[in-house]
């Protein structure tokens, strides 16, 4: 990340403390995708990876009048939002409910108990229908592969994809070494590279 | 030294995945000479080219996949304001926190029916007061449960036709571009485009140093800057500020010199469409390295 944007953040940052609302707005627009691509590293589903990016963004608007910039609020941030999407996960687990379900699956059985087949209307994809007639197969293969790789090399890969997040950052988020992160997503690279046959 | 790092995993001497990987990322190789080294080697042998090439692709693939639904930083927003007048919506602590709320009901339901139970029937019938409890507890549950996944569901699929009214996002350095009536609906595809970081560093082949020095030169004079040179091991690296506009422009020229651009970071040759140029300073870092060594 370069100093201009850490300074820029840590001057939002206090703009905030001061009562300025927006600079809030713009932290949000500037890093709530990145909270919601680790998320998704993590889930490896996009509506829990959205409820946990809006409680990141809760966490952050109730501590940041206590933040104190000993780090860079992106570590901060990462940290934040790696915890919370562990927990989702932990909680998903027990729950078995992690279910990865595409906008147009079918669902074996209707409600009403008669075996029908029913289409749900999931929020899942949203993308409007031009994007959706433009989404290719491959994404499609992509996103099913990615999803069945082992949490490890997921996690990495999707992360070294994150915007600005170098690998001392991702080893940061994932409190591992640098050398491991670097394995990870080496590794994560060529099973998915297998996978798709490319 | 520079080749200890090469392992025979390959007939050909090629690097490793982890380093074909790293090298992908520029940056996260660990010396220039190193970085130098992997370029000269995939420049060279087709093998690595096509690995790089899978690898690059999958990047993409996998940044698309991953890309952030339109319209998640105003849904971010709302959540943070209603957060700040009632309770915060977070279902999976809710639906903990209810579960374990309708459990300590349950069980002071029970111990209540226990204790009416030996009441009533003046201490004959523990055994009948056990199998009325159990059914009773079993019933709540349900009830619970059934109830915090309706809560679950109300936030998963919250205001859907405020979603598909989004009309465009901005996020790190990517930017989306639609056309919206005065109805808000769309009207054209959204134009992704991307900002160009601040800092940019590539890897160029070349079949001669010294004339694409001499080139560089003067394609830096004309977008009046200055660039300074060192010397590294048969390769010379280089480091220019640019306007970002100019140096796509930069970029583009070299490319059409015969050059070949080995790195896969932004700008790449032929793609200002997909640029939004601000004017902003980038420094940009080159690497030449000749070709086929």
């Amino acid at each position: 990340m370069s100093k201009t944007t850490m300074s820029e953040d840590r001057t939002l940052v206090e703009r905030f403390k001061q009562g300025d609302e927006a600079a809030f707005e713009i932290l949000v627009n500037k890093y709530s995708g990145r909270a919601y691509q680790i998320a998704y590293g993590v889930l490896g589903n996009r509506e829990d990876a959205e409820e946990v990016a809006q409680d990141v963004f809760i966490r952050i608007h109730r501590a940041l009048p206590r933040f104190r910039g000993d780090a860079e609020f992106t570590t901060w941030m990462y940290r934040i939002t790696m915890n919370l999407a562990k927990n989702k996960y932990r909680w998903n687990k027990i729950r078995g409910s992690k279910v990865n379900i595409s906008i147009d699956a079918p669902l074996e059985g209707g409600g009403d108990g008669s075996g029908e087949e029913r289409r749900i209307d999931l929020p899942d994809d949203r993308m409007a229908p031009d994007e959706k007639s433009a989404f290719k197969e491959l994404e499609k293969n992509v996103r099913d592969e990615l999803d069945n790789l082992p949490d490890i090399y997921r996690e990495a890969l999707v992360m070294r994809n994150v915007e600005e997040m170098s690998y001392e950052d991702i080893a940061n988020a994932l409190n591992c070494k640098l050398g491991t992160i670097k394995s990870r997503i080496a590794r994560g690279r060529e099973e998915l590279r297998k996978r798709l046959g490319l | 030294m520079v080749y200890a790092m090469i392992k025979n995993s390959y007939e050909h001497n090629c690097p490793t995945p982890e380093l074909l990987s790293a090298f992908c990322d520029c940056g996260a190789v660990e010396s220039d000479l190193e970085m130098t080294a992997i370029a000269r080697h995939v420049s060279a042998c087709e093998v690595c080219r096509r690995t790089v090439e899978a690898y690059r692709e999958l990047d993409r693939l996998v940044a698309a996949v991953c890309r952030p639904p339109a319209g998640l930083e105003q849904r971010i927003l709302a959540a943070v304001k209603s957060s700040g007048q009632a309770s915060i919506d977070r279902p999976w602590r809710l639906r903990m926190f209810r579960l374990a709320q309708a459990a300590a009901v349950v069980a002071v339901l029970a111990l209540a029916a226990t204790a009416v139970m030996r009441h009533v029937h003046s201490g004959k019938d523990v055994t009948l007061a056990q199998h009325t409890q159990e059914p009773a507890v079993q019933i709540a549950t349900e009830e619970t449960e059934a109830k915090a996944d309706s809560d679950s569901g109300a936030v998963a699929l919250a205001e859907p036709q405020e979603r598909l009214r989004a009309t465009g996002s901005v996020r790190g350095n990517d930017v989306q571009t639609v056309g919206i009536d005065r109805s808000g609906v769309r009207t054209t595809a959204p134009v992704a485009q991307y900002y160009l970081p601040a800092a940019v560093r590539h890897v160029w082949t070349t079949s001669d140093l010294q004339q694409s020095r001499r080139l560089l030169d003067a394609l830096a004079k004309d977008s009046n800057g200055v660039i300074t040179w060192t010397d590294a091991d048969g390769s010379l690296t280089g480091k220019i500020q640019l306007e970002d506009g100019k140096l796509q422009a930069l970029v583009d020229s070299l490319h059409s010199r015969g050059l070949q651009l080995v790195s896969p970071s932004q700008p790449q040759p032929g793609n200002g469409a997909k640029v939004k140029f601000t004017g902003q300073a980038v420094t940009y870092d080159l690497v030449l390295v000749p070709a086929g060594q």
